[in-house]
């Protein structure tokens, strides 16, 4: 079963962690609760669906975890950037991911829940504790950051096959 | 672009991305995290092996009650048997001077009786005392017939002359035969056969008696506070402000401080489940903890709380017989919550057959305001003088409790198994 869904489980690990090793540490966290609770699991739904709630709900955990660890951060340098539809086309989603991971761990949590997995601010500001208006603002800065590091990340690519 | 279309692309992008290949040192690492986690082969027993250490530590703390009460019994046997031994010497000495007297002469025995009350008072007086020491001999030997025999006369009062004076005297010849009869009617156990006085063991007679003279009886006998424990078990239903109850169990253990004949202070601990069941709990006013509406519309919810209880009563008891003992009681519970589960059945929208459960739990110790407890039964004292009691009981839930914030009530059937410590 591990073998099965390392790859599903693991993308969405990814996203919700800074490195690698953080992915894997999610992604265990999570598999460990499937094993131990896989008869909360009702038969007939989607098994990847469940398998995806358990996965974010472990990366929510982790996050909560080693919070106190995070340092705040200032936006006051955050500037509106813009993007073009075929700069993002351009990019791989292991590109996307990689930016993503960049990403402060409050602001990429937002974006995540937000953007991803479609929660509304209220929502998020439960599951991890903060308020709505927080929530509003980390999504606002993790996009501007995210356009910022994608447009870099696209140059850097026109570059390459230019050069 | 803007932010909508920013959005849509990237969860195009890596919404459902899938990470090529498979890494070994994953599940490597994942092996290291179960094995670090893994439980001894009892960690699963775990409840049951802490009910089981409960039960060992009252059996045992009832069993050290019981041995140490044995104790002291003991001791309070053998000063007593030391002097039913002295007394046993006295009747024997009595029934000689009986023997003496009934071996006289005639006329000797004629100028004895009636040359004076004195002298046959004497006479009915020595078979009194061997009457009372018997019974003194008998009560010493039982300790539990003195509570029960209320016609026995205490040592001190014959002493003091007032058993001989409840005698009738008649001055004529049948006197002796008639003062021994009306002994015989009074003390079984003192009968006249050919010519000779003999002690026969005594039959127990079935004493019904009033609930003044228990009362009396037991006020008489009452040493500073008694005290009993025992387990007790009940079965009760939850009836709450939403949702429906369950009939559930509970346990543990009680401990009576018997402050006077009529009143008594039941206190202890006690552990039970109780379980609600909410149907269409989307539109209900409890507050129903990490209810997540991506799952779909919350359709039924029920809660399993596990409560530890810490009960005071105060209970009145009236006496219907020596045995038999009606009992009211009124009182107050302290309500700690140890685990609470709250088990959601969302019904999925759009597919109105399908469903989805997710179970939360809340295993944090919490206090809540108790509940009112009201009670009434039986207490009834077996053969082998422990005491059963069985009472109905209703607990009105005082304020709001739990993380649901639901009002309560539980009607139930208690029993418990009382154990006399002192």
């Amino acid at each position: 079963m591990y073998r099965e869904f390392y790859p599903y489980a693991i993308g969405i690990c990814l996203r919700y962690s800074r490195t690698r090793d953080e992915a894997i540490e999610i992604l265990n966290d999570g598999f460990l609760k499937i094993f131990t609770k896989l008869d909360h699991y009702t038969k007939g739904l989607s098994f990847t669906g469940w398998l995806r709630k358990v996965m974010i709900n472990s990366a929510i955990d982790y996050y909560r975890r080693n919070e106190k660890h995070y340092n705040a951060l200032d936006i006051s340098h955050v500037q509106y950037e813009a993007v073009s539809e075929t700069a993002l086309d351009a990019l791989s989603a292991e590109e996307i991911i990689a930016a993503v991971q960049k990403l402060p761990p409050s602001y990429r949590m937002v974006f995540n829940l937000f953007v991803i997995e479609g929660y509304k601010h209220v929502e998020i500001a439960n599951m991890i504790g903060i308020s709505v208006g927080t929530s509003k603002s980390n999504l606002a800065v993790a996009r501007e950051k995210l356009k910022k590091m994608l447009i870099i990340e696209n140059d850097k690519l026109g570059k390459e096959k230019n050069g | 672009m803007d932010d909508r279309k920013f959005d849509e692309l990237l969860k195009s992008k890596i919404g459902e991305y899938r990470n090529p290949g498979f890494e070994p040192s994953a599940l490597a690492a994942l092996h290291q995290k179960m094995a670090a986690i893994s439980q001894p082969w009892y960690g699963r027993y775990r409840t049951e092996l802490i009910a089981g250490t409960a039960t060992l530590l009252c059996a045992g703390m009832i069993f050290l009650g019981q041995y140490f009460s044995n104790r002291v019994n003991e001791q309070w046997m053998a000063t007593n048997i030391q002097a039913l031994k002295d007394q046993e010497n006295q009747i024997q000495l009595l029934k000689e001077e009986i023997e003496r007297l009934r071996n006289l002469a005639p006329d000797t025995i004629r100028i004895t009786e009636f040359s004076g009350q004195d002298n046959s008072g004497y006479y009915l007086l020595l078979l009194s005392k061997i009457s009372a020491l018997e019974r003194k001999l008998e009560t010493l030997g039982n300790p539990e017939n003195q509570m029960r025999n209320s016609q026995l006369i205490p040592l001190a009062d014959y002493n003091a002359g007032k058993f001989s004076n409840s005698l009738i005297f008649d001055k004529n010849e049948s006197m002796r035969i008639h003062s021994i009869s009306r002994l015989n009617t009074r003390n079984p156990e003192v009968s006249r056969a050919e010519g000779k006085i003999e002690v026969s063991p005594k039959e127990k007679e079935s004493v019904n008696l009033s609930a003044k003279t228990i009362r009396d009886i037991e006020k008489h006998y009452m040493r500073g506070v008694g005290i009993r424990v025992g387990p007790a078990v009940e079965i009760h239903r939850g009836f709450y402000s939403e949702g429906e109850g369950a009939y559930n169990f509970g346990g543990g253990i009680a401990a009576d401080f018997i402050m006077s004949p009529s009143l008594s202070l039941e206190t202890g601990v006690k552990y039970a489940l109780h379980t609600n069941k909410v149907k269409n709990a989307d539109s209900s006013n409890l507050n129903f903890p990490d209810v997540d509406p991506q799952l779909g519309q919350l359709n039924t919810a029920e809660i399993d709380f596990y409560s530890l209880e810490l009960p005071l009563y105060l209970k009145y008891r009236y006496p219907f017989s020596d045995k038999t003992y009606l009992q009211t009681g009124v009182g107050y519970s302290f309500f700690i919550y140890t685990k609470e589960e709250f088990d959601y059945d969302y019904e999925i929208s759009g597919n109105p057959g399908a469903s989805i459960n997710t179970l939360v739990k809340d295993k944090n110790f919490t206090i809540y305001p108790g509940t009112l407890n009201f009670s009434l039964g039986l207490s009834k004292e077996l053969k082998n003088k422990k005491i059963l009691e069985t009472s109905l009981f209703y607990q009105h839930g005082v304020g709001s409790m739990g993380i649901e914030k639901i009002k309560l009530q539980f009607l139930g059937v208690k029993g418990s198994y009382w154990f006399k410590i002192r």
